[in-house]
């Protein structure tokens, strides 16, 4: 597949697929409790770049925003859809999963969107404040005190934490 | 800062060892066969993975299937094993049709309109709101839109203007990055509110993109329209506190509107509107838009809080259509005239998907008529295309729902006239009914306007909804266009050409007309004509903002035609000509109408209404207090129809425009 648009052949999209699908699966997992829907989240990721993706100086980077910004999006509607409660896919992994991974990712998922996305690109992606601030849309300091509070409350999800 | 991450950090580590071994639990199914079979645009391969989510969605399916057989049940014949008794449910493909189902008794359904609307480019658009709802900024394409330039800003050297009159906006400009530059039009007074609402427009993509705030300060909107200048699709807007709360499309194409009219079991008329996904109306940039969940209902539903009064309250874009339940008026805007929340909660809630044949069985309960069109129409899509707007079908004219046969002559079923009495003589009408101008006189320009229509070519008549107008009761007008010629005619007038109309005295027919831009660049391309054919072009399509621009029983100021209102005091009463001119190509057409006005009850001053004109509500309200009168809003935006208004000496009526601002204000 090519495109005079910037796309680049079907192989090389699906080269970066083959790297890059299960980390943005995880990271949109973690981002909103499903991993179905984090499943179809990322797969749009791909199909939405794959038009421009030969224009992209960093395609890895660029499919990470565009994920973070489907699955903030995708929260934001399932939240309005239930009036603000947790959705229902937000519960409890299946198990095996130790008892603390369990309260921390309930905790997790229950934390305001902004501080989630927050402390997830911080610790889980490494990202450094500026792009969080960047892809958020807050300053670098802001970013801070997202993660802070953040991390505040997943501890307080683990007793002696 | 913090920057890099340390591997080592105990806070990394801690939370990676409580989210990873979750992950871990859930590997991911191969997501590429789906990928590439989209991007292929080949059938999407089942995806496998069992999820709650999914399980969730599929008793959402299943739900909706039984909802949907409720409504189609469909018997067909097995194949081959000859099976006649099996029966197998099949959803209906979404006609964009949406009936009530199981309201209480005493609902009646009244009328169903239909309008062609216009031709429209692509569209699309979004709107962000934070949780407190007192700051809002909406984001709009319009792929034949334009910016805002110079030409735009009001010449201040028009006849009657005073030389040193200040210009009431300048044209500002914000550099966006990129290249991109934005444009506005900014009061010079720098009033924060009136700066917010004129919003920023920036070439891009094709067209004209457009952002407008509320309760955001200038730098701010700057800064949201460079990030949506870079990226117009993002979902985060930038702006501690904004969320999206909507993202729509439309395509190019006409904008046909259904109008559905009930009457409730109090007498309380309401309606729901349908229009085609992305074609909507939306409140303007001052309203939020609240995710509501009602009750028996699947479908999305948002409700609208706007400033003042738009009577759109309560929709959503479902499948097949955008509906938007309306509440209307028998009055004052208050709860003794106005169907409450819950009864229009209850008739969104009540809006099931319908068949064609569904549809049509609930049109033929209509107590008072269907526009002809519908009887024939299979799916709200059908509207778009070829022959709708032809004679009749452009609501007013209703015909009885049982009649179905096409080119059978209809029965009209209106109580009221069913068509416009010409009023070929000087002498005005007293009834209150109807009138129609005559063909009018031309006269020739000075110049050629190459970019204006050839008048010439249309026979065009002016139809008032009524020849009593009223001080505080606007009446409506209808432009009648027939086109004999066997070519369609576009009407191109733009906002560089202006029509002008308005009321003068029967006894000083000359006087100055208020300059009005008829067909708003910005919204509407124009009115198409097809051969041989008459369009029917309402006031309420002449300008998608403000007043609807019908006749008022008030002075003109002709200077601010464009951007204000240019409206002034209450006339006297008196005998007087409804007025209308469009300027043609080679000549410009004048239409008259003899119309009635009676004595105000309580003259207003063009002193009171100007105090009030381009001002926030907030502020006119302040204003009210100061003169020592209770205040009232009695339209807001995009109203599709102008309110009665109850006037009362010690109170001002004010109507808002579609930003909030007030564009008329009447003591009596």
């Amino acid at each position: 597949m090519t495109d005079d648009g910037g796309g680049l052949p079907l192989e090389d999209l699906e080269a970066l697929y083959r790297e890059h699908y299960e980390p943005v699966v995880r990271l949109a997992h973690v981002l909103l409790g499903d991993r179905g829907r984090a499943e179809e989240l990322a797969q749009d990721a791909f199909v939405r770049i794959a038009p421009r993706l030969g224009a992209i100086e960093n395609p890895a980077g660029y499919l990470r925003t565009v994920l973070v910004n489907l699955c903030r999006d995708d929260g934001r509607r399932a939240a309005r859809a239930k009036d603000h409660p947790a959705p229902v896919a937000r519960v409890a992994p299946e198990p095996p999963v130790p008892p603390t991974s369990t309260a921390v990712w309930a905790a997790l998922q229950s934390l305001p969107e902004r501080q989630r996305v927050a402390v997830t690109l911080r610790y889980y992606l490494d990202l450094p404040d500026d792009e969080i601030a960047e892809i958020i849309g807050s300053r670098p300091a802001t970013v801070r005190s997202l993660v802070h509070r953040a991390l505040a409350t997943l501890k307080e999800a683990v007793p002696h934490a | 800062m913090r920057d890099p991450v340390n591997p080592a950090d105990p806070d990394r580590t801690w939370f990676r060892s409580h989210i990873e071994p979750v992950l871990d639990a859930t590997p991911a199914d191969d997501g590429w066969p789906r990928i590439a079979a989209r991007i292929d645009g080949q059938p999407i391969p089942e995806h496998r993975a069992p999820t709650r989510h999914r399980a969730r969605r599929a008793a959402v399916a299943a739900a909706a299937a039984v909802l949907l057989a409720g409504l189609a049940m469909v018997v067909t014949a097995g194949r081959g094993d000859h099976d006649a008794s099996r029966l197998t449910t099949a959803p209906p493909a979404p006609t964009g049709w949406y009936v009530p189902v199981g309201l209480p008794d005493g609902w009646q359904l009244e009328s169903v309109e239909a309008y062609p609307g216009t031709k429209a480019c692509e569209r699309r658009g979004a709107q962000w709101t934070d949780p407190a709802r007192d700051r809002t900024l909406s984001l709009s394409f319009d792929a034949c839109g334009r910016v805002p330039t110079a030409d735009d800003l009001p010449d201040t050297s028009m006849p009657g203007a005073p030389e040193d009159t200040p210009p009431p906006f300048t044209l500002q400009e914000a550099d966006l990055g990129g290249g991109v530059t934005a444009f506005g039009l900014r009061d010079p007074a720098d009033d924060p509110s009136i700066i917010d609402v004129e919003g920023l427009s920036w070439k891009a993509d094709g067209g004209a993109w457009t952002s407008r705030a509320i309760g955001l300060g200038y730098d701010e909107q700057v800064a949201a329209a460079k990030r949506l200048a870079a990226d117009p699709d993002r979902a985060d807007l930038g702006i501690e506190g904004l969320e999206q709360v909507e993202r729509w499309t439309a395509p190019a194409r006409r904008t046909p509107e259904v109008q559905v009219n009930l009457v409730d079991p109090d007498g309380l008329r309401t309606s729901y509107h349908l229009a085609l996904p992305g074609d909507g109306q939306r409140p303007g940039g001052g309203s939020v838009i609240v995710p509501t969940d009602v009750p028996g209902q699947s479908n999305q539903v948002f409700r609208y809080d706007t400033p003042g009064f738009w009577a759109g309250r309560y929709g959503g874009p479902w499948q097949g259509a955008d509906i938007i339940v309306f509440r209307w008026t028998e009055g004052p805007t208050d709860a003794q005239h106005m169907i409450t929340d819950a009864g229009l909660e209850q008739l969104i809630g009540s809006l099931q998907p319908a068949t064609t044949e569904q549809w049509r069985r609930f049109l033929a309960t209509a107590t008072r008529g269907v526009s002809p069109v519908l009887l024939d129409a299979p799916a709200l899509g059908s509207l778009a295309e070829g022959t709708f707007a032809l004679p009749g079908n452009a609501g007013g004219k209703l015909v009885a729902p049982t009649t179905t046969t096409t080119g059978a002559p209809v029965t009209t079923t209106d109580p009221g006239p069913t068509a416009p009495k010409t009023t070929s003589t000087t002498e005005p009408s007293t009834s209150g009914g109807p009138v129609t101008s005559g063909p009018g006189t031309s006269v020739p320009n000075d110049h050629e306007q190459a970019s204006f229509t050839e008048l010439d070519d249309l026979d065009i008549t002016l139809e008032l909804a009524s020849g009593t107008i009223r001080a505080g009761q606007p009446v409506a007008g209808t432009l009648v266009l027939t086109n004999p010629t066997d070519r369609p005619i576009d009407l191109t007038e733009c906002s560089e050409g202006f029509t002008s109309w308005g009321l003068v005295p029967v006894d000083d027919p000359d006087q100055e007309l208020m300059s009005r831009t008829m067909i708003d660049c910005y919204a509407t391309p124009g009115v198409t004509v097809p051969a041989g054919k008459t369009v029917r072009y309402r006031s309420s399509e002449w300008a998608p903002t403000g007043l609807r621009w019908p006749f008022l029983a008030q002075r003109a100021d002709p200077r601010n035609g464009l951007l204000a209102t240019g409206v002034g005091g209450t006339l006297d009463g008196g005998q007087y000509l409804a007025v209308m001119e469009i300027p043609g190509r080679t000549s410009t057409l004048r239409l008259s109408v003899p119309v009635t006005v009676p004595e105000p009850p309580c003259p207003t001053s063009d002193a009171v209404v100007k105090r009030y004109l381009n001002l926030t509500e907030a502020k006119a309200r302040a204003q009210a207090g100061r003169d020592g009168w209770t205040f009232r809003i009695v339209s807001g935006p995009r109203a599709a129809e102008v309110i009665e208004q109850d006037l009362r000496c010690g109170r001002i009526n004010v109507d808002l425009d579609q930003n909030g601002i007030v564009a008329n204000a009447l003591r009596s």
